[in-house]
């Protein structure tokens, strides 16, 4: 087969020594970036990029693109561990670490690599076989299917609230409003900014992420003396064979979930996690459990940010479209390199291109071995005493925090949303929710705006995309479903209940 | 007892500085200078520092260390680099939002672009190129011009007060042509857009949509700019496109805050103009569409004053204030 024959040639050209040590580099930075709270790959490759002028391409982009999936792989750790999300396992949070509560941190961390590596295994079977034809994919979405796509996201609000649904709404609107910090697009003003230069771009996810989660979890530790979070850094890694098989079906739909919304501009890894969470909570056989640390919580998420990072690579790659900092970031990389990403790069540099989808194997089998068997040495950190954890783990917040804009002020944001968020878990508001809006509502606005000014404000434009439209409609018939079934369920309860 | 007299007293007061002067030129730079970036790794202003911040970190004998300060289109960086200490150790590669658009659009900065810094030289030049979706019937400027008269179209740009969305206005006021803004966060989304055709038009940087107009995806109508680009030698310049007088070009330069000594600048200059004839740097430049521009100090204020008169009325006339 044709695409066999390719890869075939691509591993020839990822199995040098010289490609091998960059794709391993690329894996173990990648993996520092993701269990370092805080630190993205954006940073990490932005400073490192300078590095690889003197570096062949192929050696280079193997590199660059280990450290961006690398990090996808390791970042439900510290989520899993002590609750501090990357921007994309905010929803490990949540099942992940309950796991961690109930003294299953090692099946936690078992679950989100071996996850991960099937999410990882599906994207480059996806990138491999039909990248050059979903690159266009990423053109069929209009303004109007991505304002019906980011309303449909806004029904896992449901599915991501913990407590009650009124109490996720709230959280979720309050999010929404958080999103409005900052320059409009549409008009340039600002707005909620109070003439604060340093909110004239906004509140970063890092900042709100890492507050209302990692900071939050850190300071009710301290004020309370006998409870503090049970994780020793003692791991029991392997599974029963039961456990096992719980993952397996959870991946698989991660995988598809995420490797579709990786493709599309403006989805990404940061949104493919709540899909995934979401779609667990609908159709998992254990979905009662999910919330209160059920497997399936962690492995849908941890494969489909995985499988999304590595397909976000098939529209710069088929078609030259960045869809979002990072990808514009390894772009910058390509054309470094001489290489133009685009509609020829796939004909004009097969050496990169296959080299390049062999090696994301290559690493994927690195990041198994440096995220399961391995993890209990990066673990072994949790021995330290909390007084000097706790102090470091804050270190590397602000650092993270920091390195997204090289800006002081942003860890003031990042501590402002820690107290925040420390008071909405003493009020018991659900974070998860609050996470959703401020990620959804910007994009739903500039999306909602964006579209009227192109249709020339005409609503119609909605119903007469199709994919908008068949968005829409399944919005509308998933909300008149959820009302019915809550209607015909209540009178059941009540008569239970009386009985 | 030695009696020293209240007027040598004065007199070393007074070549107090002049010595001290002296020494930092001589010994200048004796520690790794700064240069400040407005804009995220990978774009081109990052990329046009990088390899001036090598070359002349090179030349002069010290490390240039890039330190990119994103946020509030550049305002940022710029602030920061006005409240540095002049001594030409933290500079900034600025471009023309920071330089000459921001200090239209944004009344109540708390600096002077031109009064609180002070130009070492030009180090680029980028090119832009008008573009249509390959879908459009129109195959020059002036029938796309009238087929908007007819209907009137969408043009995308970069973010308000941008070079794309500003240039796309001059293009209107020349031609008649009637068309709604809409601004995106940044190149790359707009540009899909119209590459699926859902906007009529865009003026973008020749590095953004070479690729696609090679690649026949786009279709390019003219280049903003007095000569055609080597990379697309069959696209007409504005001027043979009919309308003369609106170049439309990004630039980026080397800033030093006001107050720097000028044999410090100096020094600078000489290095910049250096860094710019150096064929690595030139090929880097070269692979991302960059046109490596030289003007000395003095040049390179003229034109600046020359684009703010050129700016200012039409950011006045559409009335933007960020």
């Amino acid at each position: 087969m044709d695409v066999l024959h390719n890869l075939a040639f691509g591993f020839g050209h990822a199995l040098t020594v010289e490609n091998l040590l960059y794709c391993a580099v690329g894996c173990v930075v990648g993996t520092l970036v993701g269990l370092l709270p805080g630190l993205g790959p954006l940073a990490t490759i932005s400073l490192l990029l300078p590095l690889t002028y003197s570096i062949p391409a192929t050696g280079a982009l193997i590199m660059l693109a280990g450290i961006y999936y690398g990090a996808q792989y390791g970042d439900s750790v510290s989520a899993i561990t002590m609750r501090i999300p990357h921007a994309s396992s905010i929803v490990a949070c949540i099942d992940g670490y309950q796991m961690t509560l109930k003294g299953k941190t090692g099946l936690a961390l078992f679950t989100a690599g071996v996850s991960s590596f099937i999410g990882g295994t599906v994207a480059i079977v996806v990138l491999a076989w039909l990248a050059p034809l979903l690159g266009h994919v990423a053109l069929l979405f209009g303004p109007a299917d991505y304002c019906a796509l980011m309303l449909f996201g806004f029904l896992c609000v449901s599915f991501v609230t913990t407590g009650s649904l009124l109490n996720g709404f709230s959280m979720c609107l309050v999010g929404v409003l958080l999103g409005q910090i900052g320059t409009d697009v549409e008009t340039g003003l600002e707005r909620f900014t109070f003439g604060l230069p340093a909110l004239a771009d906004g509140v970063s996810l890092v900042s709100v992420a890492l507050g209302c989660f990692g900071i939050a979890e850190i300071t009710k530790n301290l004020d309370a003396k006998d409870e503090r979070t049970p994780f020793n850094g003692r791991i029991n890694l392997i599974p029963t064979w039961p456990e096992f098989k719980r993952i397996i079906p959870s991946a698989l739909r991660g995988s598809v979930v995420g490797s579709l919304l990786g493709i599309i501009p403006g989805g990404g890894p940061v949104i493919a996690q709540f899909a995934a969470y979401g779609i667990e909570k609908k159709f998992s056989k254990f979905r009662d459990e999910i919330g209160a640390g059920a497997i399936e919580g962690v492995a849908g998420q941890a494969a489909a940010d995985e499988a999304a990072a590595r397909t976000s690579f098939i529209p710069l790659m088929s078609i030259g479209i960045p869809e979002n900092p990072v990808m514009a970031l390894m772009m910058a990389a390509f054309i470094l390199k001489g290489v133009q990403p685009g509609p020829n790069m796939i004909a004009n540099h097969p050496d990169l291109f296959w080299g390049l989808v062999a090696s994301m194997w290559i690493g994927n089998c690195f990041l198994l071995i440096l995220n399961v068997p391995l993890v209990r040495f990066w673990l072994s950190v949790f021995k330290v005493p909390y007084n000097v954890l706790f102090p470091s783990i804050l270190f590397f917040c602000c650092v993270g925090t920091f390195s997204v804009n090289n800006n002081l002020n942003d860890i003031m944001i990042t501590a402002s949303f820690g107290l925040i968020g420390y008071v909405m878990m003493r009020l018991e508001l659900d974070p998860a929710p609050l996470m959703l809006g401020f990620i959804l509502g910007p994009m739903l606005e500039e999306y909602f705006r964006r579209a009227m000014l192109i249709s020339g404000g005409s609503l119609k434009t909605f119903i007469l995309e199709p994919i908008s439209a068949s968005l829409l409609g399944l919005t509308a018939l998933i909300v008149v479903a959820q009302i019915v079934l809550s209607l015909r369920k209540r009178p059941d309860g009540l008569r239970r209940g009386m009985a | 007892m030695t009696r020293v007299s209240r007027r040598t007293v004065l007199a070393a007061g007074l070549l107090l500085p002049a010595t001290l002067r002296a020494a930092t030129a001589d010994s200048y730079p004796s520690r790794p200078m700064r240069l400040v970036v407005g804009f995220a790794p990978g774009g081109a202003v990052d990329l046009v520092a990088r390899a001036v911040a090598e070359e002349m970190g090179r030349g002069l004998g010290q490390t240039m260390i890039v330190d990119n300060r994103t946020g509030a289109s550049g305002n940022i960086a710029s602030s920061e680099v006005v409240r540095a200490v002049p001594d030409g150790y933290t500079l900034m590669l600025g471009n023309s939002p920071q330089l000459v658009m921001n200090s239209f659009l944004f009344p109540n900065l708390a600096f002077d672009p031109a009064r609180d810094f002070v130009p070492i030289g030009q180090a680029a030049t980028v090119r832009f190129i008008a573009v249509v979706s390959t879908q459009s019937a129109a195959k020059d400027l002036p029938a796309f011009a009238a087929m908007t008269r007819q209907r009137p179209g969408t043009y995308g740009s970069s973010g308000n007060g941008s070079v794309q969305h500003l240039g796309t206005e001059l293009f209107k006021a020349a031609s008649g042509a009637v068309m709604t803004h809409v601004p995106y966060r940044g190149s790359a989304p707009m540009i899909t857009d119209v590459l699926a055709a859902r906007l009529d038009f865009a003026i973008d940087a020749e590095s953004a949509v070479a690729p696609y107009v090679k690649a026949g995806t786009l279709r390019a109508l003219a280049t903003m700019a007095t000569t055609r680009a080597p990379n697309l030698p069959d696209v007409p310049t504005i001027g043979e496109a009919g309308y003369g007088d609106i170049v439309v070009e990004g630039w980026q330069g080397m800033f030093a805050p006001a107050r720097t000594p000028p044999d410090v600048l100096a020094k600078l200059g000489a290095g910049l103009k250096q860094a710019l004839d150096n064929p690595d740097l030139r090929h880097r430049f070269d692979v991302a569409s960059i046109v490596p521009v030289y003007r000395d100090a003095d040049a390179f204020a003229a034109f600046i004053a020359a684009e703010r008169e050129r700016w200012g009325p039409i950011i006045a006339l559409l009335g933007l204030k960020l």
